[in-house]
């Protein structure tokens, strides 16, 4: 076995090299040799580079977007719809996952090349905004060529700084619970209509009692900023003032972190030695019973389970629900640009386009024009079908969009679910946990 | 007689027994991670994540059948090509330019040889980060973006001074009356390097030649940089195409394509690893 034709080949190759090249000096083949891999190389890096992919005449147009290869599927297809309206401009493509994303298009901006339309995201909006990369979606004609009457106002203006409209939102998605709806049948309880914290705290904590050990009601929400975000907006405060600080105090840290650990206390929570690893989720594997998340993600969790979820708002404690429309991704067109007409062309397509919008479906979340997410909702099946049906339920409950998250809001986010765990694992009491944490929250965003 | 000298040889025996089972339990835990990648491949999407099985219950292939069909209207095989391409055009461009400096500074003596020594040495401190953008702006304005130029002509300027460092030192320990028996037979530089130098430095090249291969087949970020027609991705670039955490992704064929895209760089290092076996054994100084 060890002794394959290879093993024996290869030595006995280098061996004639060597015995040509050392032995007898005086050959010309090596010096011959390596001019021919020089010749070799030469021919691969000139078939290596082609041509850029042009169109000819006309304009071409690029486009980036963060997602999957799904959202790409469906993306280049109303792309294509666009383009065969459009004859004379030529859209290129090109995508790659969220961080991978941000990494290029910083590069990219910074080399002078960025591309014509970006999809934006809400927590990096105010960055590109400040270097001044995003084109005004309301300056000169490109207002004329974009029509936005029909997107829900509350969420237009997310896209809009200083009274310039910078970026477009392209879908909309909202906070959610996700239920195991078998679980949930068995001990009777539909929280489809809504709930309160002690309405899901005592059923998670029966789902808990019945799995023997092994499942549990829900997973630690106490490092979920996002969670925590909903809930302060249930008390009428938020994550960040408009100003860029942030919108809460000690207090209400101190009052979310009781309430998770109130959650521990009852069982109603998965035990703390069960975590989840990198790329794991505990829903996935049954685990747990119900999980925070955004509704879109509703398809990517019933292909995981093999089963569907349900869809729940989030808990209350009896009056405002809290959840906002979030504007899931933004388009923007680059200032620097010299296609911005048809940059806001394909933005009005894709906003506004019945075809467009069917063809896109539910990946990103919701059609942000209305008239659109009543013809997409008719076409459904499946999670999307469930998405629409859930967004259709609390749509009158929601809240405007809140403004753009502060500058190094990541940094809080982060020690948000640090100090969390530190809780979790008793080696900070609520209280100490919860000054460390404004202390350092506070001097990440300033 | 015959027991007393058999005692020694049986507890030998078992000695050797027990630590081949204990390299072979180590050997199970690092390869862990790829036995799971294969069974994965194979397995349906919900069983992925629902078990911590190994082997599938219920083997599927149609994780490769995806996995082959591509990602939005690209083949597997345009990403296969390209990695190839990028891999091989940085292999040789490596193996080549690498070794013409590293002989300069070994053996040649020039005007400014160890401060420009120095100055090579300074480069392989220097993190990537500082340079990507400057270098971004410099084939940018060339119009060489979104081509593979990026990716494999700084090979053929002997950019990886990783590399010529290996081979400086690899040459400085070959015996300088190597050379010096050639130039008495009336060599020249040119021809001290083809005749005598080159091929003693096999194995530095072989080292070189999979290194430059396993990094280049596995290097995501500069090419995510340089390439954004979807038609130029290359293979590591497709992988993360499956995967996006704010919309749905495809695990198995992710995991499908994991397996294949193994497989060029396993069969890559287990031929040239030979020429580096042999290679080592085999250099020296004989009669």
């Amino acid at each position: 076995m060890r002794h394959g034709r290879m093993s024996v080949r290869m030595p006995r190759a280098l061996r004639r090299w060597r015995s040509r090249h050392v032995v007898s000096p005086g050959h010309r083949s090596a010096a011959r040799r390596s001019l021919v891999v020089l010749g070799i190389a030469a021919v691969l890096a000139a078939s290596a580079c082609g041509a850029p992919g042009g169109a000819g005449p006309g304009v071409t147009l690029r486009f980036v977007f963060w997602g999957s290869s799904t959202r790409a599927e469906v993306t280049n297809k109303a792309i294509a719809q666009f383009e065969a309206r459009n004859p004379g401009i030529h859209v290129q493509t090109s995508f790659a996952p969220y961080d991978q994303y941000f990494s290029k298009l910083a590069t990219e901006v910074a080399g002078g090349n960025a591309p014509d339309l970006v999809q934006m995201d809400y927590r990096y909006l105010r960055e590109y905004a400040d270097r001044g990369v995003l084109a005004d979606l309301k300056g000169k004609d490109l207002a004329a060529r974009l029509d936005t009457s029909k997107i829900v106002p509350g969420l237009l203006a997310s896209g809009e700084l200083a009274g310039k409209r910078l970026a477009v939102p392209f879908a909309q998605n909202t906070q959610v619970v996700l239920y195991d709806r078998e679980k949930f049948a068995a001990i009777g309880v539909n929280p489809e209509q809504g709930w309160t914290w002690a309405d899901y705290q005592s059923a998670a904590t029966r789902i808990s009692a019945q799995g023997g050990g092994k499942s549990f009601g829900t997973g630690d929400f106490s490092t979920d900023e996002n969670t925590f975000e909903v809930w302060l907006h249930q008390r009428g405060k938020m994550l960040f003032t408009p100003d860029g600080k942030l919108g809460y105090d000690r207090q209400d840290v101190v009052d979310f972190w009781r309430l998770t650990a109130d959650f521990r206390k009852s069982a109603a929570t998965k035990p703390i030695e069960i975590k989840a690893g990198a790329g794991d989720n505990l829903m996935y594997r049954r685990v747990v019973a119900t999980d925070f998340t955004f509704d879109n993600l509703a398809g990517t969790y019933w292909k995981a389970i093999g089963a569907p979820t349900g869809l729940a708002p989030l808990p209350t404690s009896g009056g405002e629900l809290g959840q906002y429309r979030k504007p899931s991704q933004f388009l923007s067109a680059t200032n620097r640009s010299r296609h911005q007409a048809e940059a806001a062309k394909l933005i009005n397509f894709l906003v506004n386009d019945p075809q467009a919008g069917i063809t896109l479906g539910t990946d990103r979340g919701m059609p942000v024009n209305t008239d659109i997410r009543r013809t997409v909702g008719a076409s459904l099946t499946g999670a999307d079908a469930a998405v629409f049906a859930y967004e259709e339920r609390v749509e009158s409950k929601l809240d405007d969009t809140p403004p753009a998250p502060a500058k190094g809001d990541s940094g809080a986010s982060r020690a948000f679910t640090r100090y969390a765990e530190e809780i979790e694992f008793g080696r900070l009491t609520i209280e100490q946990a919860a000054d460390r944490y404004l202390t350092e929250a506070r001097q990440a965003v300033s | 007689m015959r027991t007393l000298s058999s005692v020694p040889r049986a507890r030998g025996r078992s000695r050797g027994v027990r630590w081949h089972l204990a390299a072979l339990g180590l050997l199970a835990v690092l390869l862990y991670p790829v036995l799971w990648l294969l069974g994965a491949a194979f397995k349906p999407e919900r069983e992925i994540f629902a078990t911590n099985q190994l082997w599938p219950l219920h083997p599927i292939w149609s994780n490769f059948a995806a996995a082959f069909a591509g990602i939005a209207d690209v083949s597997f095989g345009s990403y296969l090509v390209n990695s190839l391409l990028v891999a091989v055009g940085a292999v040789l461009g490596n193996v080549v330019s690498c070794v013409l400096t590293a002989y300069a500074f070994a053996r040649l003596r020039f005007r400014l040889r160890k401060a420009l020594f120095a100055f090579m040495l300074i480069t392989i401190m220097m993190p990537a980060h500082v340079v990507l953008i400057p270098q971004y702006v410099i084939f940018q304005h060339l119009g060489l973006v979104d081509t593979f130029w990026p990716l494999v002509l700084p090979r053929f300027l002997a950019t990886d001074a990783f590399f010529v460092f290996l081979m400086v030192q690899f040459m400085r320990s070959l015996p300088r009356e190597l050379d010096e028996a050639a130039r008495l037979d009336g060599c020249g530089s040119v021809r001290i390097f083809s005749h005598i130098i080159l091929p003693l430095t096999m194995p530095a090249l072989i080292t070189t030649a999979i290194f430059t291969f396993i990094w280049t087949w596995n290097d995501f970020f500069s090419q995510l940089i340089y390439l954004s027609t979807p038609e130029k991705y290359t293979l590591p670039m497709a992988l993360r195409l499956f995967i996006d955490e704010t919309g749905s992704s495809a695990y198995g064929p992710m995991f499908a394509m994991s397996v294949v895209t193994l497989v060029p760089i396993v069969l890559f290092f287990f031929v040239f690893q030979r020429f580096l076996v042999a290679g080592v054994s085999t250099t020296g100084l004989k009669g």
